[in-house]
């Protein structure tokens, strides 16, 4: 009943975004531009412009940040719960910088060829120079002493200092960022309980589901493995529905439960491919659909978080493709944004 | 005190083999801010960069084993540096540090390892009690695979979760927040399946100690002598590392010097660019310093360097800020501070600062008994905050003083006003207030043209809404404003006159074009954006000086206050509301009057004067990286 009070401010912002979107016409423009120079070109004047006043050998990275600056900038209208939420989903590109960190501790790479690959998120929430240049694990872990990602990391740290391998780490700092994600996300009610389990909580069950069958395919974890590095509480895909995946239930059929249509002559591999296209469009659609009516509910950022997510993906796709020479059609399956897959 | 210390910029060109004396030299006099400058045809130094990095692990390294051994070593000069030797020598030394520290914690770590494992084994052991069988015979079970261990607490439901496959038992036996220690039972059949699903809920399994032997009661006891002995290893290691510290200071402290002060000057002379075998080494040095400078750096060089030295024009803005504040203004200097820090070319406005805080604080919360209580509080606080402390205690006497005025205590007329009574005198104390603000605002106009005609930003001088037109414009509208409500003035003319200089503050951007030259807008771009800045000028003359009415207005609300409290305290356990409403008015209403008085400095005047982009002098000097602390200076 108070939503057009939280979210008054909020829902103006996000309409404006909204239609600064790239448009149909400047991505016929995107699409048929000849070099990476000619693409930062005609992002120049638009959002992006920042992301592409730098070398080109940045424009990913910064595109990647402008996302997460972009979501935390508009969680300072929202109100305390869906703030913590978007926060903490805004926060989600963190991981890859943190396991950029553990990966060159782990396989002591020099911390320069690291921080070249690190995201440079705004506002720094992580001080990345000074975490590439700890001794070891176990130092990093006092340098996050007050963050969340330390408990997760302590979890693990006896099995990755048995093993070696940053794997267990890694696998600790996602669940822990994911089940706080669905902590934050049960809190809610209301519209926002049900926009945020819409668009959200589908991105979680995607990755659940992606997550589980990834062990099996490429990891060939045992189920229990399976079960334990997975979540057990997300919207739709519970522990059954992970413990059915691990023990060999095929992929078409439990995408069938997010609503999604595979083919069942796939096999598991290129399924799972197409399920992670297929799920993030599935979003996107989802996304558009929110902007058809009111949005004075936390589903407005989130539709517009992924919108931009999806659009930063295929501005990414499409320069890697310019890098390596490939046509707008054979970059078309990989887009997510619906309009642009298809035309391409 | 009103300006920043003068400053010159200094060019020097130094030989190669000069380069470390010089720059040791220079770090030592800690007066010299650095400035990279790349000048065509001149290359940055990659060799020291090389060199600080290796320089930067070294310092890392020592700084662990200074962690480690629990050692601050003390500041004390070095002398003889010789940073790039010294990149390549102390290293050995380093690693012969770090082997004998590491012999000893290597035991120190062993012991503390098996004390923590016999520790989590002891309520493992507690726990096999009811069992009465011998700790070895458990060890060696047949058909049942049985293990101990800890376990993240939220991993516990999980793996029971994951367990769906096969028969088990999981026991928590103990938990807290973070960790559970977990007994799990399986047949030997599944006991590949139950340990990898507990490996991957990050179990750690606790073996049953070999030292414990016998029935549970028994094994207790052998386990608690062990815990014993390995308590009294601990404490004997403890006191072996007080004496490796007490025979290591010297050394330690000797290299930690060193290689603090080494990286300082690699730091400095990674930012210096080379022209062949001659180095350029810029930056700013204050006025004063310039022959101390001069004959430091000859001596250094023998005599072979070239000394280049140019004062600021007033378009630089990369000069950087030395501010000699008195030290008994420094506490509103972090008032200042706060907004933003002065530019070169900037008053220092922490004097008006202060004045402003003062008078407006203490109008706000005049009331003699508050105001002296604030002040003793500050006192308290002086001795753990050098900032907070004067700064309250300033605020409280000024209130305290403004009480004197007001003739109020604790809301309680006292005496006769030397002013006038809040209360009893409201539209006068709102007009004073106002009255003040635009006094203030006017010192902010005049400021403000000082700043402007102290960099010959004649546009802004002129033509700016806080400049000579917005001067003529507020003093229109406010002064004739009266002039013609009072008949003094004509109403036409009075209107003419705002007319005019509206339209002048509106054509700002065409006339600033013609006058001064420069890039011209498009005129219509131009008026619109002229139009909205004259509408949002005129809006803000208006605004600022009516927002000083809340002097006034906190005043009164401020005597009202204190006059509830005094008349709910005087039931019979009136003591205890007088208590309470006396610490939240000079906590919470403090505090807020704090905000208030902030915000109206901030925003209404610094808002017409101060721009505060300045950045700090930060001298090169050895103890590691600039040092900041001559930045602001009494």
């Amino acid at each position: 009943m108070l939503g057009p009070v939280f979210y008054a401010s909020v829902q103006a912002r996000v309409r404006a975004r909204y239609s600064d979107l790239l448009s149909e016409k400047r991505w016929r423009e995107l699409l048929a531009a000849e070099t990476l120079e000619d693409l930062g070109q005609i992002l120049r004047d638009t959002p992006y412009g920042q992301a592409f006043r730098v070398a080109p050998v940045e424009f990913e990275r910064n595109l990647i940040a402008h996302w997460a600056l972009e979501l935390y900038t508009l969680t300072h209208s929202l109100h305390s719960g869906p703030r913590d939420l978007m926060r903490w989903y805004a926060r989600k590109f963190e991981l890859d910088n943190l396991k950029t960190v553990l990966r060159t501790l782990s396989y002591r790479q020099l911390p320069g060829r690291a921080e070249e690959v690190l995201l440079p998120l705004e506002p720094p929430t992580l001080a990345w120079s000074r975490l590439l240049e700890v001794a070891s694990v176990q130092a990093l872990i006092a340098e996050l002493r007050d963050t969340p990602y330390a408990a997760p990391l302590t979890d693990a740290l006896e099995r990755y200092l048995q093993e070696g391998s940053p794997f267990y780490l890694e696998v600790s700092i996602d669940l822990g960022y994911f089940q706080h994600l669905v902590r934050l996300m049960n809190r809610l009610d209301g519209q926002d309980r049900r926009w945020a389990e819409r668009l959200l909580g589908s991105w979680i069950d995607l990755q659940n589901l992606l997550w589980a069958y990834r062990y099996r395919v490429y990891a060939r974890l045992s189920p229990e493995e399976i079960v334990n590095y997975t979540l057990h509480h997300a919207v739709r895909i519970d522990v059954d529905a992970v413990r059915r995946a691990a023990t060999g239930s095929p992929l078409w059929r439990e995408a069938e439960r997010l609503g999604l249509e595979l083919s069942s002559q796939l096999d598991e591999r290129k399924a799972l491919e197409e399920l992670e296209m297929t799920g993030f469009r599935e979003i996107v659609r989802r996304a558009h659909a929110a902007f058809d009516g009111l949005l004075f509910h936390v589903g407005s950022v989130l539709a517009y978080a992924f919108l931009l997510e999806a659009e930063v993906h295929d501005l990414i796709t499409l320069i890697e493709g310019k890098r390596h020479d490939m046509t707008a059609e054979k970059l078309g399956p990989y887009f997510l944004g619906e309009d642009r897959y298809v035309r391409a | 005190m009103f300006v920043p210390e003068r400053m010159q910029e200094v060019n020097l060109f130094v030989l190669a083999e000069d380069l470390e004396p010089v720059t040791e030299a220079i770090a030592r006099l800690e007066v010299f801010h650095i400035q990279e400058v790349h000048p065509e045809a001149w290359e940055p130094v990659g060799e020291w960069a090389e060199i600080a990095g290796r320089l930067g692990a070294l310092e890392r390294r020592l700084e662990h084993l200074l962690a480690t051994l629990d050692f601050s070593p003390p500041d004390s000069p070095v002398q003889g540096l010789r940073p790039r030797q010294d990149a390549k020598e102390l290293e050995a030394d380093i690693t012969l540090l770090e082997a004998r520290v590491t012999h000893l914690l290597d035991r120190v770590q062993q012991r503390e390892q098996d004390f923590r494992r016999l520790q989590a084994a002891l309520p493992q052991v507690a726990s096999l009690q009811p069992l009465g069988v011998p700790v070895e015979t458990l060890r060696g079970l047949r058909h049942v695979h049985l293990v101990t261990g800890m376990m993240p607490s939220g991993n516990v439901a999980r793996v029971a979760e994951a367990l769906f496959q096969i028969h088990f038992v999981l026991i928590p036996i103990a938990r807290d927040a973070k960790r559970s220690l977990v007994v799990a039972a399986s047949s030997q059949q599944d006991a590949a399946v139950m340990d990898r699903a507990l490996k991957s809920a990050f179990f750690e399994p606790i073996e049953l100690p070999l030292e414990a032997r016998g029935q549970p009661v028994d094994a207790r006891t052998v386990l608690e002598e062990h815990l014993a002995v390995l308590r009294r290893d601990l404490a004997e290691l403890a006191s072996e590392r007080r004496q490796l510290v007490d025979e290591l200071k010297p050394e330690l402290s000797e290299l930690w010097q060193r290689i603090r002060a080494d990286v300082s000057l690699a730091e400095a002379m990674r930012r210096f660019t080379r022209h062949g075998e001659v180095y350029l080494i810029a930056g700013w040095i204050p006025t004063s310093q310039i022959e101390v400078f001069r004959q430091v750096v000859d001596r250094a060089a023998r005599d072979r360097v070239v000394i280049e030295t140019l004062p600021p024009d007033t378009a630089r803005r990369d000069v950087p800020t030395l501010l000699r504040t008195p030290r008994w203004l420094r506490p509103f200097e972090r008032l200042v501070a706060i907004f933003g820090l002065p530019s070169y070319h900037e008053l220092n406005p922490t004097a008006f600062a202060a004045g402003a805080f003062l008078l407006m604080y203490g109008m706000m919360f005049g009331d003699m008994g508050h105001g002296g209580l604030l002040a003793l509080a500050g006192l308290y606080v002086w001795r753990r905050n050098r900032i907070f402390g004067p700064l309250i205690t300033a605020a409280g006497i000024s209130g305290a003083l403004f009480g004197l005025l007001y003739g109020v205590g604790f809301g309680k007329a006292f005496m006769p006003p030397l002013w006038l009574q809040p209360l009893h005198s409201i539209q006068t104390l709102l007009v004073s207030a106002v009255v003040a603000g635009v006094v203030l605002l006017n010192l902010g106009f005049i400021l403000n043209l000082f700043n402007a005609g102290r960099i010959r930003d004649w546009p802004r001088f002129w033509f700016d809404k806080s400049g000579v037109l917005g001067l003529a414009l507020y003093w229109t509208l406010l002064g004739g404003g009266v002039l013609a409500v009072r008949g003094w003035l004509s109403v036409s003319v009075w209107l003419t006159i705002l007319a005019v200089l509206s339209l002048l503050l509106w054509w700002k951007e065409p006339l600033l074009t013609r006058l001064w030259g420069g890039d011209a807008e498009p005129l219509g771009e131009a008026l619109v954006t002229g139009f909205f800045e004259l509408f949002e000028a005129l809006i803000g003359y208006a605004s600022n000086s009516l927002s000083f009415v809340r002097l006034g207005a906190f005043a009164v609300a401020h005597e009202g206050l204190s006059r509830v409290v005094l008349l709910y305290s005087s039931g019979p356990s009136g003591w205890v509301i007088l208590v309470v409403g006396t610490v939240l008015i000079v906590g919470f209403e403090g505090l807020i009057v704090g905000i208030q008085t902030l915000r109206l400095e901030y925003y209404e005047f610094f808002g017409r004067f101060f721009q505060g982009t300045g950045h700090s002098f930060r001298p090169l000097s050895l103890k590691g990286g600039h040092d900041e602390s001559l930045a602001v200076q009494s």
